[in-house]
């Protein structure tokens, strides 16, 4: 009689087991209030934030920083640690949109320039050393019809020297198309200023050979004179010039 | 009874978890910050990288403008801040160097930032 009695017990509190639905509906409850006081009600004061927790502009403001802060010293280890902090990603495109942006306003020819050059070296396309002070920088204005108004040595892991030119109008845009002609002991180089649009439409470069001077003559006229390749530590020097028109 | 409690506690649970997600893990984007609020770490960064910079323009009227991206009427207050935060937080020798560069250049652009400098700012 026993045995038949435990069965009967046994089948009798199967149906009693009813899943804990009550423990879903508490925590659903929970965090539904949880979400209204912290969304809502009380949300995060933004006091003591991390630059990712800027508004969009402000970030880009940030960026904009961390790429000019860039162009000086070279320093790319800290460059990527502070684009880090700012979060969101693909840091180089990040960089490459804005810089694009950037080089549709005139005053901003230099930041579009210095957020394009982070974003370059971050791809490993350039690999930039230390900043060389130029106090005494050799490379001569022949003709008033530019001025410089940025020169900077930036010491490349590249395999030569080279010069690297961006050319603005009187109201600081940068000028496609310009006949460049670089003129040496050998045979002279020609270019056009817009022949890598992704630089920008008034950049060109060239390769420099060591130990010779160069002139360039920008539409026939003579514009610099004394243009020396220069090697510095760890690799050859591309000379950074800007040049303006009066 | 029992169940009322352990109903409670699940309660109590969500609401942890609902209030950690929605203040640390997920906070509602309406209250992005500005750059002021930056933590003071970031806002000695941010004034390296204005150093920096000014190294090579050696502009310092630039060097303001970007200043005033941290808020500060003054922005000897910030630099003030950022070599405070620089001396006591072991940075580096020349990084200290160059803050205290810029400081002295923006000092000697415009002697009359020092003289506006209040406690208060």
């Amino acid at each position: 009689m026993d045995k038949p009695n435990a069965r009967t017990t046994r089948t009798a509190k199967v149906p009693q087991k009813r899943p804990p639905l009550y423990l879903l509906t508490g925590l659903t409850l929970g965090i539904i209030v949880g979400l209204f006081l912290s969304w809502v009600a009380f949300p995060a004061r933004p006091d003591g934030i991390a630059p990712a927790g800027l508004t969009t502009e402000l970030r880009e403001q940030y960026r904009v920083m961390v790429a000019l802060a860039f162009a000086s010293s070279g320093d790319l280890g800290r460059a990527q640690a502070r684009l880090t902090q700012l979060g969101g990603g693909d840091s180089a495109r990040q960089l490459n949109s804005q810089a694009q942006l950037a080089l549709l306003d005139q005053d901003s020819q230099r930041e579009a320039r210095a957020l394009d050059q982070l974003a370059q070296a971050l791809k490993g396309e350039e690999q930039i050393g230390e900043f060389v002070d130029l106090s005494n920088a050799p490379i001569l204005l022949a003709e008033a019809v530019y001025s410089i108004t940025e020169q900077q040595l930036l010491c490349d892991a590249g395999d030569g020297p080279k010069l690297k030119l961006f050319f603005l109008d009187a109201d600081g845009l940068q000028e496609a198309g310009l006949e460049l002609r670089l003129l040496y002991e050998g045979s002279p180089q020609e270019s056009y200023t817009g022949l890598h649009p992704e630089l920008g439409p008034g950049h060109a470069e060239f390769d420099l050979t060591e130990d010779q001077e160069y002139e360039l003559n920008v539409q026939g006229e003579k514009t610099l004179i004394e243009i020396h390749p220069v090697r510095c530590e760890g690799g050859w020097g591309t000379w950074l010039l800007t040049l303006r028109r009066n | 009874m029992r169940r009322y409690i352990i109903f409670l506690a699940a309660i109590a649970i969500g609401l942890l978890t609902g209030l950690y997600y929605g203040w640390s893990v997920n906070p509602v984007q309406g209250t992005a910050g500005t750059s002021a609020q930056l933590r003071s770490d970031y806002q000695a960064d941010y004034v390296l990288m204005v150093a920096e910079t000014y190294r090579s323009t050696q502009n310092p009227e630039e060097s303001v403008l970007q200043l005033a991206f941290l808020g500060e009427v003054n922005p000897v207050l910030s630099m003030d801040a950022a070599m405070t935060f620089a001396e006591t937080n072991g940075f580096a020798r020349q990084d200290i160097k160059i803050l205290r560069d810029l400081y002295n250049a923006v000092l000697e652009w415009d002697p009359s930032l020092a003289l506006t400098l209040t406690p208060d700012g």
